[in-house]
């Protein structure tokens, strides 16, 4: 009886300690502040932003695609037990399905408010263009919400078939609709220095490698701080799978880098993007980009890998990384410019526009990220999502 | 303007299909389950002891035929009776009851409150509006006529009970340790059809001509015009969506208590346990009792007897009786 898996006892957090509440008001707080800006923004109009003609897409965009990779690889995270059998792993199934609900509903956030007046997020049904990649995200990312819900739903039901097939779908459908967001930056063929096949891959590589970054760090504090039982060889299982993608990762910007440095099209655009600093692009990419996941990497492979510290900060560098490398990936395509009609002569001196984010921009996404972990401090509360402890599966058994 | 918007005709029909086909299939599954033992809870005396003089009251409590058990069941649905009763739920530690009937009143006013919302709703599909549903609307917001349009008493009061049930869910400890993710989805899904409904009446205030003409377009099966699509407010389509999914997850949820209640066996036998005798339909006429028959299993060992005497009951749940003996057989209440 119960040789093959054993039960695992997901419990709610009992949650009346000052420091939950502290933690809960502190995120609470960011929110609110985020929630001023935008309305700041509503009633003052984009000026409030450092958007302009040239530069439409900028740190709102970015957090949409940093929001859309870590809901996605939150989800493959959650189905490594149910589509993998990585039974061990069960563990996190449930929190980090939680997550990419959660995650999910932030990007659709940041949507909302880049758009500026949220109605106008209708207008995908209004005005339907069957062949604009953008009417069918809205479908993706709402569909992608729809089913978050149901497979946490079969979870908490304990349907072990129904989670099984629903984690199977959901892991597709989280490549599909990641793979979709990259599409819009990677299919726009009129700009060379969006226009990649390379982008799609990457960008569900490091969906997977953000995602791991922000649960590592997360599961190690709400289980330090809820004073639960946890194995550390798990989140260095885990954090092994993120320091092969920041390698892949780091591989494919060579790659992409060699390839734009090369192209006519777009090779001034990209030295200028790398070497002069008239914008932060620059330092984002070197230091943010690259600089964090070499650091990430040499921690990962440093004697200090397997320790605590060495982990968490680990994938929060990897995590902020990731959201640099977004960043790089959609301003610069706007920001330095691009040859419109190649192998035409365009009668217009090459200039950056530079962009650089206000305090406004800001706030609404580190608002938008606060929410998702206020959700998540609520949920653990009011759902069993947690597990009892976070040990290895076989470990239990012998206890038993 | 696209075709796309014809979801929103279609979506009703479809959830409505998912609500009867759902409700029909689990009514079927109740109503063909066994009920093997004769169990109406009452705290009443039966009239076999004539010397008791019954009420009406102690007729309820313990219905000894099929009329005052139907009758019991009336109470128990309109005025939920059992919840009101329930004065036991929470237990100090001392051993004190704590009176928890403000459920009960919180309970009532949200499903009357629903029920009143409801039949308002049919000012939009019905075409000219009767008056009994004008007299009702009236009576509503007969309170609250200092603005415009009149504050609707019952929609208030569905958002604070609404608020109360879900408060309890998430702020009382016992509660929120034994409330499922499915008891939350449900009152969002609620939470956020009050809410939108709320605020399309009286802060945003949406065109409800083209709102009335599309309702009367689905109860008609007509489709509307593209016109009366495309002027539709957001604020509408997302109060509709989730009243169309809800109704869509009703057979799925807990709020199949609306059939399940009529099938409560504590609730809708009589208490004529020494009138009647109450056949098991699993086992309706044995020539050797099921527990010689077939046994009993527990943890993988089948036990056989003709009366469940002692010594085998110790040798089934050893470990747990046991464990008890060792406690002296003193059974303390859980603290919380």
């Amino acid at each position: 009886m119960g040789v093959e898996v054993p039960k695992i006892d997901f419990t709610k957090i009992e949650g009346r300690s000052k420091g939950y509440y502290v933690i809960c008001l502190i995120w609470l707080i960011i929110c609110v502040i985020g929630a001023y800006a935008y309305y700041l923004i509503w009633i003052h109009g984009d000026q409030l932003t450092g958007l302009n003609n040239q530069v439409p897409w900028g740190f709102g965009i970015a957090a949409v695609c940093y929001f859309i990779g870590a809901s996605a690889g939150s989800l493959i995270v959650s189905a490594l037990s149910g589509v993998f059998e990585k039974e061990e792993f069960k563990i996190f199934s449930r929190s980090a399905a939680f997550f990419a609900a959660a995650m999910i509903v932030a990007a659709m956030g940041a949507i909302f408010t880049d758009i500026g007046n949220p109605e106008n997020s209708l207008n995908f049904l209004m005005h339907f263009n069957p062949t604009s990649i953008f009417s069918w995200n809205a479908f993706l990312y709402s569909s992608y919400f729809v089913v978050c819900v149901v497979y946490l739903l079969a979870q908490f039901e304990e349907k072990k078939f129904l989670t099984r097939c629903i984690a199977v779908f959901a892991v597709a459908w989280a490549v599909l609709v990641h793979s979709g967001t990259g599409g819009i930056i990677g299919f726009i063929y009129s700009n060379d220095f969006y226009h990649s096949p390379l982008t799609v891959p990457l960008f569900i590589i490091s969906a997977i490698a953000s995602g791991l970054g922000l649960l590592i760090p997360t599961y190690i504090l709400t289980f330090k701080w809820t004073r639960r039982e946890y194995d550390l060889d798990l989140f260095w299982t885990l954090t092994k799978i993120m320091g092969a993608m920041v390698i892949i990762l780091l591989y494919c910007f060579i790659v992409e880098g060699f390839e734009k440095g090369y192209m006519p099209s777009s090779h001034e655009a990209f030295l200028r993007m790398i070497m002069s600093p008239e914008t932060p692009v620059p330092y984002v990419y070197w230091f943010g980009q690259i600089g964090l996941m070499l650091l990430a990497l040499a921690i990962m492979l440093s004697p200090y890998r397997k320790t605590e510290k060495g982990i968490f900060v680990a994938s929060l560098l990897v995590a902020i990384a990731v959201f640099c490398e977004r960043y790089t990936l959609v301003v610069p395509g706007l920001s330095y410019p691009y040859e419109i009609f190649p192998g035409y002569e365009v009668v217009k001196p090459f200039h950056i526009v530079p962009y650089f984010p206000t305090w406004e921009e800001w706030a609404i996404v580190l608002g938008l990220l606060a929410g998702v972990y206020l959700a998540y401090c609520i949920g653990i509360k009011i759902f069993a999502i947690l597990p009892e402890k976070a040990v290895k599966v076989e470990e239990v058994s012998k206890n038993e | 303007m696209s075709d796309a918007l014809y979801v929103f005709y279609i979506l009703p029909y479809v959830a409505f299909a998912i609500f009867v086909v759902g409700t029909i299939y689990r009514v079927l599954c109740w109503a063909k389950s066994a009920v093997p033992l004769k169990i109406p809870t009452t705290a009443g005396q039966q009239p076999t002891f004539k010397f008791i003089k019954r009420t009406w009251l102690d007729k309820i409590d313990s219905p000894s035929n099929k009329w005052w058990a139907f009758v019991r069941m009336l109470f128990e649905v309109f005025l939920f009776r059992s919840l009101f009763r329930n004065t036991r739920y929470y237990i100090e530690k001392g051993g004190k009851n704590v009176d928890a009937r403000w459920l009960w009143l919180f309970a009532v006013l949200f499903h009357y409150s629903l029920l009143i919302i409801v039949l308002r709703h049919l000012r939009f599909f019905t075409n000219p509006v009767p008056d009994f549903v004008k007299t009702i609307e009236y009576l509503d917001g007969v309170l609250g006529v200092a603005i415009v349009p009149p504050l609707l008493m019952t929609g208030v009061i569905a958002l604070i009970a609404l608020a109360f049930l879900w408060g309890r869910r998430i702020l009382l400890a016992k509660e929120r340790c034994i409330s499922l993710p499915s008891d939350h989805l449900i009152l969002f899904f609620m939470a956020v059809i009050l809410v939108s409904g709320l605020l399309m009446r009286y802060i945003v205030k949406i065109d409800l001509t083209y709102v009335k003409m599309f309702a009367l377009s689905i109860v008609k099966f007509t489709p509307p015009s593209p016109e009366v699509l495309a002027n539709l407010h957001p604020l509408f389509l997302v109060h509709f969506t989730f009243v169309c999914i809800t109704i869509a997850y009703i057979p799925f949820s807990k709020v199949m208590h609306f059939a399940g209640i009529w099938f409560s066996p504590t609730r809708n036998m009589p208490n004529d346990n020494r009138m009647r005798r109450h056949v098991n339909p699993w086992d309706p006429n044995p020539e050797v009792p099921i527990l010689a028959r077939e046994g009993i299993t527990v943890a993988g060992v089948t036990y056989k007897s003709k009366k469940l005497d002692w010594e085998t009951y110790y040798e089934m749940y050893k470990d747990q009786l046991d464990e008890i003996a060792e406690k002296n057989y003193t059974l303390k209440a859980e603290e919380f």
